[in-house]
């Protein structure tokens, strides 16, 4: 068992943080989260500089790390433009893959992945929108979705939509199928969601499908086969959310750290101590539960219960430690970046799969894995 | 809870529901608006501490705690407003008789004023005002409500001094909570002879707001968790309502329970002899506690309680920043301890 990252891996890391240290100023970083405007040029210039690099896992996964140890808002908004791809790489046509995946690649384009509903967030298989087939094959889509990153800047998105009705209560999960729609189509409109809390970088939207015609080259694998495409998906996702999630709680546990260098009768009471080393502790097991997880899914070979324990652990970490660091630094920490990492870590115990969601998750597999169906 | 009392928490309720709820969102992105001043004057909450001759309600410590309450169970910025305008300002004023007559002025919600205190809070660049021959001046860092007209501020003669001209706030800083009260430096040129020495003692100032900010606490816990409470029996996940699920039920019960044992205990202290150990008590353990509430509700309400048109993400940041205002953590903990112990305590 080797806990080292390979050293192309850690030299990344550091051309990473020299990055965001360098372009995500304090004004920057204030700007866009005051703005609630997402940083065009910024993305730009992380792709253009070999930031993101969607070829190697684990450049991306540190990657993620350190963009949102410095500033969640931009970090993500560097690299999410992507957002879906993984079920156009896994699961698309070799013409989608050409027509819409490389474009992304490349920073041309942007893509969403539109799953959420106004009634249906974590409980996936109760999704309202339809895909109804027409007799010239094409499905028209009606519906509309909620909280879609990317939403109102995507070129297009992954929607998913019921193609027929559910078997029965217990397989309302059946019958589901994904397509790709293109934002400038008929019948799509966005509204973007103003007002969130935090990772207000980033954008988040309301999207609407009315009667919109979907050519069955958009179709996305398998006809039914949605929901499962969606949970492949977010066994992979999940290891990036906890990337982030880490990234939020070592910038946090920076900033309690930079206090303390500062100011020594702070560091010198023992309860400060004390919770320095709880941090450090639940920072360093969030990024050993993440890697073990990520390692399972770079070698083909990813185990749900790990996946998720590390997305809800990493998950539960960035909050207690920005919510530590912010209550023991006080206003030190009030009128700095921290209060903006406090804001943002809250959402990484909802998106991709709330805490209960994982808990649900790790019950369930584990309990398979025990030989208990 | 005597009739009198009761009455008061029905008024201020109707208050919070009728008055502050449509009006949030305007509260948190634009500021208290003048007209909710003028009501909240109206109805002698600015002046609550305030004695009848000066035009005050000059309501008891129970009574203010409930009002306190209240009004932050609907919004904790209007809460923290009438705080600082009667536990600092108007306290403060009443020790100097040449100036009381302020007081109408500021509870009439003609004026408002401020008291900084952010200096005793373990922050290390809170800025200074030096006493310079004839003029008080200087900057002070994060100073709450920084758009006020009237300053109480220490100098670096140890002594505190309202002041009315010669100052002018700066640039926000990063706005966290209370978001209805301008948040920033300010800086101070001000003629000495425009300043007026107040003889207060600081400590004991400090002292009398551990039981309203405990107040401001338990309302911020109740209006997160009120609000969860509703959006549970209404939502609907997997085919049932969220208050069906048990991990949800059992910890907005759990909540609910604390938050009953809380209130009792507020109106138990507020109604009984001063004892700072208990009102200390109280406050450590309401703060933290509206602070963990608060992430209950949002998180029960998933997506919807990230955006602030819910209204539950103000309570979180809220509870965070008035847990930063509310006093000097390690200080406190160390006078309860040594209070408990009943000599030197925790200082290692």
């Amino acid at each position: 068992m080797d806990f080292t990252l390979p050293e192309e891996i850690e030299e990344k890391r550091k051309k990473v943080r020299e990055f965001a240290l360098k372009e995500f100023t304090e004004e920057r970083k204030r700007y866009f989260d005051e703005n609630e405007k997402y940083p065009f040029e910024i993305r730009k210039l992380a792709y253009e500089l070999g930031i993101i690099n969607f070829s190697n896992p684990w450049d991306l996964l540190v990657s993620i790390e350190e963009l949102c140890r410095v500033d969640p808002g931009l970090g993500i908004s560097s690299f999410v433009y992507a957002f879906g791809s993984e079920i156009l790489m896994l699961f698309g046509s070799d013409e989608q893959k050409k027509k819409y995946l490389e474009p992304v690649q490349r920073g041309e384009k942007i893509m969403g992945f539109a799953v959420t509903e106004p009634v249906a967030g974590s409980d996936v298989a109760g999704i309202a929108s339809k895909m109804e087939k027409q007799p010239d094959g094409s499905y028209i889509l009606n519906g509309s979705k909620m909280f879609i990153t990317n939403g109102s800047i995507a070129d297009y998105v992954l929607v998913l939509a019921r193609t027929a009705p559910p078997p029965s209560e217990e397989k309302r999960h059946h019958n589901m199928s994904m397509a790709i729609v293109e934002m400038k189509w008929p019948g799509v409109s966005a509204n973007k969601l103003k007002g969130k809390m935090g990772v207000r970088a980033t954008d988040t939207a309301e999207l609407v499908f009315e009667n919109v015609r979907i050519p069955p080259e958009n179709i996305i694998g398998e006809i039914g086969k949605g929901f499962y495409y969606v949970m492949t998906f977010f066994n992979i996702t999940r290891i990036y959310v906890a990337a982030m999630s880490i990234g939020i709680a070592q910038g946090a546990l920076d900033m309690i750290v930079e206090k303390a260098k500062k100011d020594k009768k702070f560091s010198s009471q023992e309860s400060i101590q004390f919770t320095i080393a709880e941090m450090a502790t639940r920072v360093d097991a969030a990024r050993l539960l993440t890697y073990r997880a990520a390692s399972l899914l770079f070698q083909f070979n990813p185990d749900p219960v790990f996946t998720s324990m590390a997305k809800y652990f990493a998950a539960e970490t960035a909050t207690y430690a920005a919510e530590t660091a912010l209550k023991v630094t006080g206003l030190d920490g009030a009128i700095t970046s921290l209060e903006r990492l406090f804001r943002d870590s809250k959402i990484m115990e909802i998106w991709e799969g709330s805490s209960e969601i994982e808990k649900l998750v790790i019950y369930r597999m584990f309990m398979k894995k025990m030989g208990v169906e | 809870m005597d009739e009198e009392h009761r009455v008061l928490e029905s008024v201020v309720g109707e208050f919070a529901s009728k008055e502050l709820e449509p009006i949030n969102k305007q509260i948190e992105l634009e500021g208290i608006p003048k007209e909710l001043k003028k009501r909240l004057s109206s109805q002698g909450f600015l002046g609550a501490l305030a004695p009848y001759d000066l035009g005050g309600a000059s309501l008891d410590r129970l009574g203010y705690s409930i009002l306190l309450k209240q009004l932050a169970s609907a919004s904790p910025s209007v809460a923290f407003y009438v705080f600082l305008e009667n536990s600092f300002v108007i306290k403060s004023i009443l020790l100097k008789n040449e100036v009381r007559e302020k007081i109408g002025l500021i509870s009439g919600g003609e004026i408002s004023g401020t008291f900084y205190y952010s200096h005793l809070l373990n922050f290390l660049e809170p800025g200074e005002i030096k006493k310079i021959d004839s003029k008080l001046t200087g900057k002070l860092n994060a100073v709450i409500n920084s758009e006020a007209n009237l300053f109480i501020v220490p100098a670096d003669d140890g002594k505190f001094y309202l002041v009315e001209s010669g100052f002018h706030p700066l640039d926000e800083h990063e706005k966290l909570g209370f978001r209805g009260l301008r948040f920033s430096p300010v800086k101070f040129d001000t003629s000495i002879k425009d300043a007026i020495e107040i003889p207060l003692n600081v400590d004991e100032l400090i002292d009398d707001t551990h039981l309203p900010i405990s107040a401001i606490a338990i309302g911020i816990a109740q209006g997160a968790l009120n609000k969860a409470i509703e959006y549970a029996k209404e939502r609907s996940a997997f085919l049932h309502k969220l208050k069906d699920f048990q991990p949800l039920a059992f910890g907005m019960a759990q909540a609910y329970s604390q938050l009953d044992i809380l209130n009792e205990y507020l109106i138990n202290i507020a109604q009984g002899e001063r004892d700072i150990k208990k009102e200390l008590m109280l406050k450590i353990i309401s703060i933290d506690f509206a602070r963990d509430v608060s992430k209950l509700a949002l998180q029960v309400h998933g997506g919807y309680g990230y955006l602030m048109d819910f209204g539950i993400e103000k309570y979180y940041r809220d509870a965070m920043f008035l847990s930063i205002l509310g006093g000097n953590h390690l200080d406190e903990k160390m006078k309860l301890s040594t209070l408990i112990f009943q000599e030197k305590a925790g200082w290692i």
